[in-house]
Order: structure tokens, then C-alpha cells, then sequence
């Protein structure tokens, strides 16, 4: 018998979330090689200045932390709106295929050499990707029911993966494979201004989507067809999480490259501390995973400043133990 | 008001699980829908909701709602009519017994889904009711059978809604949960609901419905009064079996005696 767990008010929650995430922003713009303090953000910022420490901070440091914030936010975000529709803690992003759809496309814009002809190439291809990919998937499990959506979506992970090693292998020069396997690992260094206006308007229409379909997903975890009778248009909820999906969780792989694991670990951990409902999740896991980005981007640079390690790979490395021994723990102890 | 089903029929290719029924459902009864495994007892009440979640289903007839064909009416105006309790006592995710009941207020509630103190004070009402109040933090998980039945029971109850289609709501329950459940469904009747529910116990069908419906093979064989419909000949027919049956303090009862012969 297990007891009823410890279930945080949801305003507090979200509260401390969100002043955890301020302070890791904080944090965030306080790191790097250069000594660039608050004065140089508000000269930056509100005065326009351009000499050199305001120039960093306005073309490297704000540039760099709203990024982490709104690529950790879209991975979790769309995790949790993925776990609740699929009722699957096992699901994110990746597994529907938008993450390797994405990455296809930037691998594409590589390897053709649009992107050294024209910068936003690689982020638009990206998008690209995403987006056609998760159309077709949305077109092919329509008359499906959700299991059937996993498996199109797992299908199509495949054969993203599968495209992506066929343009490596084609590849005649040994530095676009180079480029573009360091480009896969997922990172957040030189992005500039650009980037966040590139990719920004895309991450907010996709969480605007996924958070309209927060309160349809608890009345998913009553199963299909009583949610069907409780009044849910499963069709426009199923259509909000993959396109909200696609616009975030693509725009964040085009900015960014493959940053894995954060979609499946933030609501899961969060989940207990929302009692286990699918709606107060969604918002919960947006800032879980704001945090868990920014305090990895801010990891990676404190330990190696010379040669960065790329964000994806960190995140892998640390996520993956982490989870297994958050599920080992969870087995030993009761009904999860 | 009445819920009024005619001609309906649902086929899969080279099947009708439906075949042609008519019937309604008046406000304030109790109806029992009988027939063995497989006769299209859960078929016909998810197509009197209009659920179909698998392809190659073919629906046709009519379903109305005081004279309004029901596929007319938004999810959320048809979901504020007609509640259904599902066969399966199934929550996802380990959301505690409160966060279950309060999702039978779902089409009472803005997108936001903030719960007003009026939804609050019936959820709080059907919880009472169903004796479930003591479970109100405890996770759906690690309730007993009976005791998820009543919760899903009081979820199905909270919607207030004029119908409730229950499909098996006393299956795998012991006696006493059984006359439980039985006597809240016939309270909710008392109070004005119409209420459908599927029942392989026919004892209890004949002791608490005011009218059963017998179905075999898609068709609906019988209607009427428990003592006009579950005759041996019928039950015969349903379900190859002989009923004993009497009478006990001038009412009429039954028990499933023994094969029937052929």
C-alpha cells in the first residue's frame, strides 16, 4: 500500500518553477569568457550601445539564454503533450519522428551546400522537414487510433534515421560529414539574434497549440472512448499535439541541432508533483525543461571552455542513467 | 424527454454486429440490456453515443434526442445528455479518486477548466453518494474493484446528465457492491434519469429494471417488463439455459438454474 504522495499546490509549483528558471537565466548571462557585467546587459539592451562587452552580450549571451530557455520549454512542453495523448510515459518528440525529420532536413542543407550558400538554409530545411513529416504522419494515422500513430511515427523516426546515414554515406567530402555530425550533436554556441527570430515565432504558435489541448488530455487518461463521451474532439486535440509538436520541437532541431532525452525526463519527474494529471503537466514541464536546458548550456561551458562539449551529448549522458535509476527506483517501490 | 433509437444497424464488412433495433429511453426508468457475450450489447450503446473509434464500421439509423438527431449536436452538447460508463475500469495515469470523479464535469467546464464551487459541491455530492468520500486523495490505482467501480460510477453521475448508458457497471463486483451500485442506479432513476444499463445478472435485472431489453445475435428479441420478457422460453432462446423462478413477499424472482435442452 503506498501512501498518497506529497502533491505541491499547483500555483507554488509553478510559481518556484518559474523563479528557478529567472535564476538560471541569470545565471546564464553571468558565464563565459569574457567579464561582462549587469551594467553592459542594460547598456546593451536599453541604450543600444555597441562597444565590445555590450556587443557580446547582446550577440552572444541574451541570444544564447533565450534560446536554452525556449528549446528546453518546447522539448518538455510537447514530452508531457506527447506522453499525455499517446498515454505513454515512454513517448516524446523524438519518437513520432519530428526530431529525426528535422534533422534530415538540416543534414540535407549541409550536405548540398545550401547552407554555406545561404545561412538560414540549414534552420528553414529543418523546418521543413519537420513540419512535411509530421503532416504525413498526421495524414497517414488519421483513421488510425492513437496505437497506430506511434507505430507511423516510429516508422518514419526509422526512416528519417535511415535517409540521414544514406546522405552521410554519399557524401563525397569528409569535412560535411564532420560538419555535419558535430551539427547532430545538438548545441547552443554562435547562435546569434537571428536564430531567436527565426526559430521564437514558430516555439510560441507551437506551445500556444499544445497548451489548448492541455485539458482534453486529462480526460484522455479516462481511455478513448469516454473521452469521446465526455465531449473531446479527439481529432483537433490529436491534430493540436502533433502540429504544436512539429512548429516547437522542429523549430527548436533547426536552431539547435538533436538535444535528446529532455521531452522524456522533465514530466516524468514532474509528474507525481502534479498528481499524475496531464493538463497541470504541460506548463509545469515547459518550465522543468527551460531549467534543465539552461543549467546544462551553463554546465557545458564551466566544464570545458576551450573545446565545448555539445549540448546533446551531455544532456544523453547525464539524462540516460538518471532516468534508468528513476525507473529502477520506481519499480522497487510500488505502482509507479 | 426521450432518447429514441430507430432502425439502427452497425456492420463490418461481411458482419452486422446490429441489426435493425428500435427502442427508447424515457426520463426516470430503469432499463436493462441483456443477451449473452457477443449479442451487440456494448456495440449499440457506443452507437447510441456516436463512438467509433475503429475503421470499416458502418453505422446506419437514427438516434434522437427529444426528436433532435443527436449527430447534430456538438460533443460537448451531446456529452452534457447522455453520460457513459465504459466496461473497462481503466485511468491512465495514477490521478487521484477527487481528479477522477471531477472529470465527469468536463463539458460543464471552460477550456481553462478552472471548477467552479457549484462543480466542486457535486462532485463533493456524488462522492457522498457513492461512498467514496474517504478515498478522495487516494490514487485510482491502488483501489480495490469495487471500489473503482463506484468511483467511475460517481465520475458518470457528476455530469448530471438526463441519460446514463452503463455498460456492465456491477461486473467482477461482490453481493453487496452489486446491490450497491444497483440501488444508486435506481435512486438516479427516482431523481429523473434514464438510465441503460448492461447486466448479465439476471436476477438482479429482474428484481431492479423496470424494463429489460433482450438482445441476441445483433437483434433486440424482447422488451418490456423483466416477468414478460425473461420467460423461459425467451431466456431459451437467448442463452440456452433454464431459469428457476418464484415468488417471494409478492415479488417476482429468478436464477439462472440450468443448461436448457436442445
Amino acid at each position: 500500500m503506498n501512501e498518497p504522495k506529497k502533491i505541491w499546490p499547483y500555483g507554488l509549483l509553478l510559481g518556484t518553477l518559474a523563479l528557478a528558471v529567472l535564476a538560471a537565466a541569470l545565471l546564464s548571462l553571468s558565464i563565459g569568457p569574457a567579464a561582462i557585467g549587469f551594467g553592459d546587459f542594460w547598456r546593451a539592451v536599453f541604450e543600444g550601445a555597441f562597444d565590445m562587452p555590450a556587443l557580446i552580450a547582446r550577440e552572444i549571451r541574451i541570444p544564447r539564454m533565450i534560446l536554452a530557455a525556449a528549446i528546453g520549454a518546447s522539448l518538455g512542453l510537447s514530452g508531457a503533450a506527447m506522453q499525455g495523448l499517446l498515454r505513454n510515459p515512454l513517448a516524446e518528440p523524438g519518437v513520432i519522428g519530428v526530431s529525426g525529420a528535422a534533422a534530415l532536413g538540416a543534414v540535407i542543407a549541409l550536405y548540398t551546400g545550401l547552407s554555406a550558400a545561404f545561412a538560414l538554409a540549414l534552420p528553414l530545411m529543418a523546418m521543413l522537414g519537420a513540419v512535411l513529416a509530421m503532416g504525413f504522419l498526421y495524414i497517414l494515422a488519421r483513421r488510425q487510433p492513437l496505437s497506430g500513430l506511434i507505430l507511423a511515427g516510429v516508422a518514419l523516426a526509422s526512416l528519417s534515421g535511415a535517409l540521414t546515414a544514406l546522405v552521410l554515406n554519399l557524401s563525397p567530402n569528409p569535412f560535411a560529414v564532420y560538419e555535419i555530425m558535430f551539427w547532430m550533436m545538438g548545441s547552443l554556441s554562435d547562435r546569434s539574434m537571428t536564430h531567436v527570430f527565426l526559430g521564437l515565432p514558430f516555439m510560441v504558435i507551437g506551445w500556444v497549440m499544445l497548451l489548448a489541448s492541455a485539458r482534453n488530455l486529462d480526460a484522455l487518461s479516462l481511455g478513448e472512448e469516454t473521452a469521446l463521451s465526455l465531449g473531446v474532439n479527439l481529432k483537433r486535440t490529436r491534430a493540436l499535439v502533433i502540429f504544436g509538436t512539429a512548429l516547437s520541437v522542429g523549430a527548436a532541431v533547426a536552431v539547435s541541432g538533436v538535444i535528446g532525452f529532455i521531452g522524456l525526463v522533465v514530466p516524468h519527474i514532474l509528474r507525481p508533483f502534479v498528481g499524475h494529471r496531464p493538463a497541470h503537466l504541460l506548463p509545469v514541464s515547459a518550465l522543468g525543461g527551460a531549467l534543465l536546458l539552461l543549467l546544462a548550456d551553463i554546465f557545458v561551458r564551466l566544464l570545458t571552455p576551450g573545446t565545448e562539449l555539445k549540448l546533446g551529448v551531455v544532456t544523453a549522458l547525464i539524462g540516460a542513467p538518471f532516468f534508468l535509476w528513476l525507473v529502477l527506483r520506481q519499480r522497487n517501490g510500488g505502482p509507479s | 424527454m426521450s432518447l429514441t433509437i430507430s432502425n439502427l444497424a452497425v456492420t463490418i464488412p461481411q458482419c452486422a454486429i446490429i441489426r435493425n433495433v428500435s427502442l427508447s429511453l424515457q426520463k426516470g426508468e430503469l432499463v436493462g440490456l441483456i443477451g449473452a457475450n457477443g449479442a451487440g450489447k456494448s456495440t449499440l450503446l457506443k452507437a447510441i453515443l456516436g463512438i467509433r473509434p475503429k475503421q470499416d464500421k458502418k453505422q446506419t439509423g437514427l438516434v434522437q434526442l427529444q426528436g433532435q438527431d443527436i449527430t447534430k449536436l456538438s460533443p460537448r452538447a451531446r456529452a452534457r445528455r447522455i453520460a457513459y460508463m465504459p466496461q473497462e475500469h481503466r485511468v491512465e495515469w495514477d490521478l487521484s479518486v477527487r481528479d477522477v470523479v471531477a472529470l465527469g464535469r468536463f463539458a460543464h467546464q471552460s477550456w481553462l477548466g478552472s471548477p467552479s464551487a457549484k462543480c466542486a459541491k457535486i462532485i463533493d455530492d456524488c462522492m457522498t453518494r457513492t461512498e467514496i468520500t474517504s478515498l478522495t486523495t487516494r490514487p485510482f490505482s491502488v483501489l480495490s474493484g469495487g471500489e473503482k467501480a463506484r468511483v467511475l460510477l460517481a465520475r458518470a453521475m457528476a455530469g448530471q446528465t438526463p441519460f446514463l448508458l452503463a455498460d456492465e457497471p456491477i461486473a467482477a463486483l461482490d453481493p453487496l457492491h452489486q446491490l450497491q451500485v444497483m440501488n444508486l442506479l435506481r435512486q438516479s432513476a427516482q431523481n429523473g434519469q434514464g438510465v441503460l444499463a448492461v447486466i448479465h445478472d439476471l436476477t438482479l435485472a429482474m428484481r431492479f429494471m423496470d424494463r429489460v431489453l433482450l438482445m441476441n445475435r445483433g437483434e433486440l428479441i424482447a422488451q418490456g417488463p423483466p416477468q414478460k420478457v425473461l420467460t423461459e422460453e425467451n431466456l431459451a432462446n437467448a442463452f440456452g439455459i433454464t431459469p428457476l423462478s418464484g415468488q417471494y413477499q409478492g415479488e417476482d424472482w429468478l436464477i439462472p438454474w440450468e443448461k436448457s435442452d436442445e
